[in-house]
């Protein structure tokens, strides 16, 4: 309770344009911005061009945003349009690459409890475009697959697919990480 | 779901939700570069050519001017050449034109003008009378004989008329005769009185020189007088504006256009002025917009409307989220009275209205919205540009109030004019309401004093 009025009150001051606030506010919500065009575009530099897009689009429309809702989830559609927009202009949409040849059964959790953020990058830059961006849509950011469908302008039926081969194409790579790791 | 993809999707979450690698400062630095957005210090491309145009308008009439100077100067000269001297002609004397001449010396030493002289010695001799046509436009002009020399005793005694010189200027020509019939000295000369004294040997002129001098300068007061006689025409006005849109308390835009006018002279004071201009129009709501202007947005078969699941769970206070960029490039049809107050008629007030049509239109907003039906009523935020060219014409949406100072370059008059626009109705296809401050550079044409 205490930092959402904490937040509230840098918001405020972000409002009236205070520059020094904005710092603030960009350098505490820093990691929390990168953490999410990362995930998508797999690449530190576009990442956070496309961060640094988002906070100017936050500075300029925060006039508009109500403090009675959660700044975050506000942020996190900026963050993740923006990236989008990055990837359309980028023309990264690619073909899906054939990774579903032997699908292991069952991976040891433990690895999975040891990946780190350049483990998990490292897996995705095997996805293509099309397949880690579904992924992360529907299992970390939480749309539905029509949203997926009309954000990405393809057919949902084409979502589901792309997010299944998404999943095996992990578990896939995931069993050799283990076995590598082992 | 296999447990191993909740794991894997739960790490991905833990390790990406504050992905920080210490370079916050770095990234900082890095939106800086593009945030706040600096106001582009270079001038806009209108108004640079505004201000080129003005200043070769300036330099080109005056150079013209210089020119067309010399030349009337030279037409008149060669003219005068084929002039019959010896023509009198008083018709033309007026006494209104004594002036122009007071100040001018005239030395007759090579004019054929013989003055009589008598001697003194000689008292049955009536006294000498000198009937002289001189080429003077004014009785008082002054004429100057040199001493005569010692021949001149002997020169025979009686009355002597001299040949009569005409100034031809155009339509003016003027003889002078002079009658002096003093004769007290040995050797009389006769001027008349006062004219010895103003004269100037540093400025002594033959004839030709003379008339040519005169011609010049009769030419420009003939100018001069033609332009008071003009002041009943249509004069032509050039001129840039420099100027500032603004709404409300959002932030004021800075515009330019170029245009002509028109002026009708319709009493000693008023002038009816109308013309047509071409003008770039931006105009900026961040903070807030007009209902008119936002309800004209949603209303757009492509815009915020259509996007929401449905138009009538939209917020109500979608309005409030929006910031819109406009630019406009009008035609602007300017009608306005100007009121000269003063005899001088140095400067006027001016009041009018004025009328737009539209070469192209190009909007620009972004906007938030949000719907309790999508997301728990998350804020979405959206951009959107349309574009249209060659629509529309709104009558009489803004009003005209100026202040002209007029300051005279040769006959030509170049006039500074604040003034002030404000909005009667509303602009383009998004209702935008407008109003604008600036200053008018204008360059009135034939110089007439209005």
């Amino acid at each position: 309770m205490r930092e959402k009025q904490g937040l509230n009150e840098l918001i405020s001051y972000c409002k009236q344009g205070n520059l020094r606030y904005q710092e603030l506010l960009y350098k505490q919500f820093y990691g929390y911005a990168l953490g999410i065009c990362i995930r998508y575009l797999n690449n530190r530099d576009d990442a956070l061009e496309a961060a640094n897009d988002s906070f100017i689009k936050v500075f300029k429309s925060i006039g508009s945003f109500n403090e009675e809702h959660d700044f975050k989830p506000w942020f996190r559609k900026i963050l993740i349009n923006t990236s989008l927009d990055h990837k359309r202009r980028s023309m990264r949409f690619s073909e899906a690459l054939e990774l579903t040849d032997t699908i292991p059964q069952s991976i040891h959790t433990s690895v999975i409890d040891k990946l780190s953020a350049q483990d998990i990058l490292g897996l995705m830059k095997h996805l293509n475009e099309l397949q880690r961006t579904v992924f992360n849509l529907y299992e970390i950011d939480g749309y539905s697959h029509k949203e997926i469908s009309g954000m990405l302008n393809i057919p949902e039926s084409s979502s589901r697919t792309y997010l299944t081969r998404a999943k095996q194409a992990l578990q896939q790579l995931l069993a050799n990480h283990s076995i590598y790791t082992r | 779901m296999k447990a191993s993809d909740e794991e894997l999707i739960a790490q991905i979450k833990v390790v990406f939700n504050d992905y920080d690698d210490g370079l916050s400062e770095q990234g900082w630095a890095n939106l800086r570069k593009k945030f706040p957005e600096k106001e582009n210090k270079k001038l806009p491309i209108w108004w640079l050519s505004g201000i080129a145009a003005s200043l070769l308008l300036v330099a080109g009439l005056y150079f013209g001017e210089v020119f067309n100077t010399q030349k009337t100067v030279l037409q008149l000269s060669k003219h005068k050449k084929h002039e019959p001297v010896g023509k009198p002609s008083t018709d033309h004397i007026k006494p209104q034109n004594d002036s122009v001449f007071e100040n001018n010396t005239i030395a007759v030493e090579n004019t054929p003008i013989t003055p009589k002289v008598r001697q003194q010695a000689s008292p049955a001799i009536e006294p000498i009378t000198i009937h002289t046509e001189a080429p003077l436009m004014a009785s008082n002009a002054p004429v100057t004989v040199k001493q005569p020399d010692k021949n001149m005793d002997t020169a025979p005694i009686g009355e002597t008329t001299a040949p009569p010189v005409v100034v031809d200027h155009g339509n003016m020509t003027a003889t002078a005769k002079v009658e002096n019939k003093q004769a007290t000295g040995a050797t009389l000369i006769e001027t008349p009185k006062n004219t010895a004294e103003k004269e100037n040997p540093a400025t002594k002129l033959s004839t030709q020189e003379f008339l040519n001098k005169e011609s010049e300068r009769l030419a420009k007061q003939q100018n001069k007088n033609g332009e008071k006689n003009n002041t009943a025409n249509t004069t032509i006005d050039v001129f840039t504006g420099t100027f500032f849109n603004y709404h409300d308390n959002n932030d004021a835009k800075l515009s330019a256009g170029v245009g002509l006018n028109a002026n009708v002279k319709v009493t000693k004071n008023l002038v009816f002025s109308f013309g047509a201009g071409i003008s770039q129009n931006k105009v900026s709501y961040e903070n807030k917009v007009p209902t008119e202007v936002s309800s004209s947005m949603f209303s757009a078969k492509n815009s915020g409307l259509s996007l929401a699941p449905s138009s009538t769970v939209y917020s109500a206070t979608a309005t409030n989220d929006v910031s819109f960029n406009g630019q406009l490039l009008t035609i602007d049809l300017p009608m306005a009275v100007k009121f000269y107050p003063t005899k001088k008629q140095d400067f006027y007030i001016s009041t009018g209205i004025n009328s737009t049509s539209y070469l192209s239109q190009k909007y620009t907003y972004n906007y938030n919205w949000s719907n309790f039906m999508v997301k728990n009523g998350e804020v979405q935020s959206r951009q959107e540009t349309e574009k249209r060219a060659f629509s529309g014409f709104d009558f009489a949406n803004s009003a005209i109030i100026a202040i002209g100072i007029n300051q005279n370059i040769g006959k030509n008059t170049l006039i500074f004019e604040p003034y002030y626009k404000p909005a009667l109705g509303t602009m383009g296809d998004k209702n935008l309401r407008i109003s604008s401050a600036g200053i008018n550079l204008k360059f009135n044409f034939n110089g007439a004093k209005k």
